[in-house]
């Protein structure tokens, strides 16, 4: 089977809806059961404050109104698809060690508090503690959960939201490029081509990992766990590489004209990163993935701006000091501008990612019907452990009433874990750290 | 030697603040001595059993060496190695994930990750495809041969590995190549060959494994630590031949091989990779200045910036008086003309720039690399500018700030007398206020724009350093401060092994301090002192 040349997307603001993405997906000919898919949208800093996100409507639960909060907006034409769940509360933060701030982002998809290193000297240098829901959920699926960051700006535990174990973080593709490459295979080359390129790449790792086996025993016994981890990963990737098959359906490249290490494209990073993890679940390569967005406070550092041509932001300060302006003067008009300029942003970016599984036929219905794309951060506002939000969004596939809003206050996000793993087939009833998890939510 | 751990006043008050370097705070000699090589050439004898009391430096002959963490290759260290290994200036990793850092400076010791281990296979792939690509020209004897490929897997083999292979690895390659001459051709064979030992664990990590039998590292493994310490990159002919003839086995021999890569110009990069990580200088791609706040400021200048500050490091450093008080205290830089115009100030006329500096000036500290790589982009920022000191200075440990912490004033007087702040900032703050001059473009003003005068002045709490009236007469008091001194000999060793050299090697760490109290802090002779320690030639004992 043959592997699609290159062909370009179309240009950012056109109606993607109206592009054929993909064609011939085998799933798309069949009907009944569709593969369920999970995949996280996760962004820096907090949501903001509740008024902002809050919408109109009485009671605890209810179904959402015709007009969303203003940093939702961008939601609008999905709210039939869409959960918006108030009021959780990440009691992980409660455990980890040293005074609040950002504290690692690790802890939002494991349910387990941070590691701390001996010696740490300086922020984020830590991993997290546990397993993450990603990587749970791809484990029982058996499949690789695909993991995609626009700008992490770092290695260490600010910066990484995926994790196989405690201390072992999943490094996620920076590069669109890469990612496509890795998920299709290089567009650039033949089926045939890949493939010898890959038989010879089998032989090199079999050399190199029979010379960790030798190495292994000369080293002192606390590195063996870096060799185990090497093999593993040598072991995975060759059987990936003898194993490979072209998709069975035909993958649009990424576009160029941007810089995945620009700041200033990161906008544009991101949605190429959108762009192939639809195409990666749609096309059945993955059942599990991430998108995240810069990392736990502040996508570029504090001596940046954050200036975004593309969607017209152009800001004299750093995303973490506009959302802390705005944390610490609410009432400055000025600084909730920026805030609610800043969140809408994500949000409409979240809203991207929503479009494109909608713009993907399968049945009667489109790839979101069948896909939970959840909205996580690692903080409430303010650096707090409670008042989050979390935005699940999905379709007729689930047995979830979407379209409402539902109060969940002090529920640790724990539960919301178990709950997407039951969703997902999994059955669970715990999930991270069983003194915080009290079981799923009813959503 | 007396060592003592220097604790704050203020320190046992604060919540997790501390400063934390161990020193011996006056210049007493009666250390161990072993420190310099010069004065201890009679360890040449020690290559029988390597661990004897003729080389360990504490006073009793035992040999206390902490570990040494296993690290794979930089994406500087890579980058250079496949430069000096195939001649490849392409930079492939670039495209690797972000190095981890510890203490501020890259070290990347976790354990490996999936995606980086198919990183270094596409690169491999690539820098192999490259180097096929001219094996016309790189290899002379009959690429079909047995015996020429047998040479090719031996020379390169070395070079990649660091050191000569074993009997059981040339065969192994040399199958490998034969079998797919068979299959693919001579140069597919030779190509893989080429794409298999970049993937090998002896190419991509720092391997130091030692002599059989001994925690005494091998010629060509203390040739590596030489070489990625002092260069950045892979032995040269001469260290790899010093390797080989024994030259590395004892103190002596290291010292001349230390020397002469200090004075080669790749002495220069390792410098530069050492100040930006030691100092936390901003990228040029990522600071960015308000244009309505600064409407004269050309992203450029700060690229001239890091260039002053690299040049005067390495003119100090590689052919001045090497001593940390010229860095810290030095009245002249090195500034190109839009620079000099920046600053105020007349450009020196030579090569260099080197130009004569204006009494407000002294250093690295009021160098436009420092001063904006530590401000917000609307204004200075005391915080930043004070950690900097008290972190990159005097090797204090910050926490992060605390939850709910309110960053809407940059610079916020009510954090020193706010009780849940002024633990910390009191540590930071009072220096960085002392920096407002300084703006956040790195000009010197006396007036802020509505004429009223700046305050100048601040305090280095819990030091013996005190107060200051100008960033000036704080660095000469740092320069002077045996905190200071310490912490840098704590840093260039950290920069050196990835680990700080503390109580778990106390004889090394006490060695290095002497040798550099000795020699008026000069940071040559720092380096040379930190690769002639006990730490430096040895594992830890398991």
């Amino acid at each position: 089977m043959q592997i699609g040349r290159r062909r370009l997307l179309q240009g950012i603001g056109t109606s993607l809806a109206c592009v054929p993405f993909l064609r011939a997906l085998p799933s798309q000919a069949g009907g009944g059961d569709f593969p369920k898919r999970l995949l996280f949208f996760a962004s820096p800093n907090d949501s903001t404050d509740r008024p902002l996100w809050l919408p109109d409507g009485d009671g605890l639960e209810f179904d959402l109104p015709a007009s969303l909060p203003e940093i939702l907006q961008p939601l609008e034409d999905f709210r039939d698809n869409l959960l918006i769940i108030g009021n959780m509360v990440m009691d992980t933060r409660d455990k980890e060690t040293g005074p609040g701030g950002h504290v690692g982002m690790g802890h939002q998809l494991t349910g387990v508090a941070n590691i701390t290193w001996p010696n740490q000297q300086f922020e984020s240098e830590f991993w997290a503690g546990g397993i993450s829901i990603d990587q749970f959920v791809a484990n029982e699926l058996g499949v690789d959960a695909l993991t995609l960051a626009a700008r992490p700006y770092g290695n260490n535990g600010g910066c990484r939201i995926s994790y196989r174990g405690a201390n072992d973080p999943v490094h996620p593709y920076e590069d669109p490029v890469a990612a496509f490459n890795a998920v299709f295979g290089d567009p650039d080359l033949s089926t045939d081509e890949l493939l010898a390129q890959y038989q010879h790449q089998v032989k090199s790792l079999d050399r190199v990992a029979l010379e960790l086996d030798r190495l292994r025993p000369r080293l002192p016994s606390v590195d063996h766990d870096k060799v185990d981890a090497h093999l593993e990963h040598l072991l995975a990737l060759q059987h990936d590489l003898q194993s490979f098959t072209p998709a069975s359906c035909d993958p649009t490249a990424p576009e160029g004209g941007y810089d995945y290490n620009s700041s200033s494209d990161y906008p544009i990073t991101a949605r190429r990163h959108m762009d192939i993890l639809a195409q990666a679940v749609a096309c059945g390569v993955t059942r599990v993935g991430s998108i995240q967005n810069g990392n736990t406070g502040n996508a570029e550092s504090y001596a940046g701006t954050t200036n975004w041509p593309s969607e017209g932001i152009a800001f004299d300060r750093s995303q973490h000091v506009v959302a802390h302006d705005f944390e610490a003067e609410p009432d400055v008009a000025e600084y909730v501008e920026r805030r609610k300029t800043l969140e809408r942003f994500y949000i409409s970016q979240y809203a991207y990612l929503l479009d494109r599984l909608r713009a993907i036929p399968e049945g009667d219905g489109t790839v979101l019907d069948n896909t939970l794309v959840v909205w996580t951060k690692g903080m409430g506002r303010g650096h707090r452990k409670d008042r989050l939000l979390y935005l699940v969004a999905g379709g007729s596939g689930f047995p979830v009433q979407f379209g409402r809003y539902l109060d969940r206050t002090n529920v640790p996000h724990n539960d919301l874990l178990v709950t997407l793993a039951n969703l997902m087939g999994i059955e669970i009833d715990s999930f991270g750290d069983p003194e915080i998890c009290t079981g799923a939510v009813p959503l | 030697m007396r060592v003592e751990v220097i604790t704050s006043s203020c320190a046992a008050l604060l919540l997790g603040c501390y400063s934390g370097v161990h020193t011996g705070p006056d210049g007493a000699s009666e250390g161990p001595g072993a420190a310099s090589a010069g004065a201890d050439g009679g360890d040449g004898g020690d290559g029988d059993d390597g661990d004897g009391s003729a080389q360990a430096q504490c006073e009793d002959g035992t040999l206390q060496v902490g570990a040494t963490p296993l690290r794979r290759l930089t994406r500087r260290e890579y980058n250079a190695t496949v430069r000096d290994l195939l001649g490849d200036t392409t930079a492939p990793a670039d495209a690797f994930i972000p190095d981890e850092q510890r203490g501020g400076f890259t070290s990347n010791e976790s354990a490996v990750g999936a995606l980086q281990v198919d990183q270094y296979r596409l690169a491999a792939k690539d820098l192999a495809a490259t180097a096929a690509a001219s094996f016309d020209t790189t290899i002379t004897c009959d690429r079909a041969d047995d015996a020429c490929a047998t040479d090719f897997i031996t020379d390169f083999g070395a070079r990649a590995y660091r050191r000569p292979l074993d009997a059981e690895e040339v065969g192994a390659y040399l199958a490998m190549y034969q079998q797919t001459r068979a299959e693919s051709g001579a140069d597919t064979g030779l190509e893989l060959v080429v794409q298999t030992m970049l993937m090998s664990p002896h190419f991509l990590y720092h391997v130091q494994v030692g002599e059989e039998g001994s925690q005494r590292l091998t010629g060509h493994e203390v040739a590596s630590r030489l070489s990625y310490f002092l260069w950045g990159t892979m032995p040269d002919a001469a260290l790899f031949a010093a390797a080989a003839d024994g030259t590395l086995d004892d103190r002596e021999g290291i010292e001349v091989q230390a020397r002469r890569l200090l004075a080669e110009p790749r002495a220069g990069e390792m410098l530069d990779a050492f100040t930006a990580q030691w100092l936390a200088l901003g990228d040029p791609a990522e600071i960015v200045r308000d244009p309505e706040t600064f409407p004269g400021w050309d992203p450029a200048l700060f690229s001239a910036m890091r260039v002053e500050t690299e040049t005067f490091v390495r003119e100090v450093v590689l052919h001045g008086d090497g001593r940390l008080a010229t860095l810290l205290t030095a009245e002249f830089s090195y500034l190109d003309p839009d620079l000099a115009a920046h600053y105020g100030v007349e450009p020196g006329d030579d090569e260099l720039g080197r130009t004569d500096l204006p009494p407000e000036r002294a250093g690295l500290l009021t160098q436009g690399a420092v001063l904006v790589s530590h401000a917000y982009p609307t204004e200075t920022s005391w915080v930043h500018r004070g950690k900097l000191v008290r972190e990159r200075l005097l090797c204090g440990t910050m926490p992060p700030p605390p939850a709910d912490v309110d960053f809407s004033e940059g610079n916020d007087p009510d954090r020193l007398h706010r009780p849940e702040c002024a633990g910390c900032h009191t540590l930071m703050d009072p220096i960085g206020k002392g920096f407002d001059r300084y703006d956040a473009v790195g000009r010197f003003q006396t007036d802020d724009h509505d004429g009223q005068p700046i305050p100048a002045g601040g305090e280095v709490v819990g030091s013996d350093i005190g107060t200051f009236d100008s960033i000036p007469q704080l660095a000469a008091a740092l320069a002077d401060d045996d905190v200071v001194r310490a912490c840098m000999a704590q840093q260039l060793g950290r920069f050196a092994l990835g680990r700080v050299l503390d109580d778990e090697d106390p004889c090394s760490r006490d060695a290095i301090l002497e040798t550099f109290r000795a020699s008026d802090f000069d940071l040559r002779e720092l380096m040379v002192a930190i690769v002639v320690s006990d730490a430096f030639r040895h594992k830890a004992g398991e």
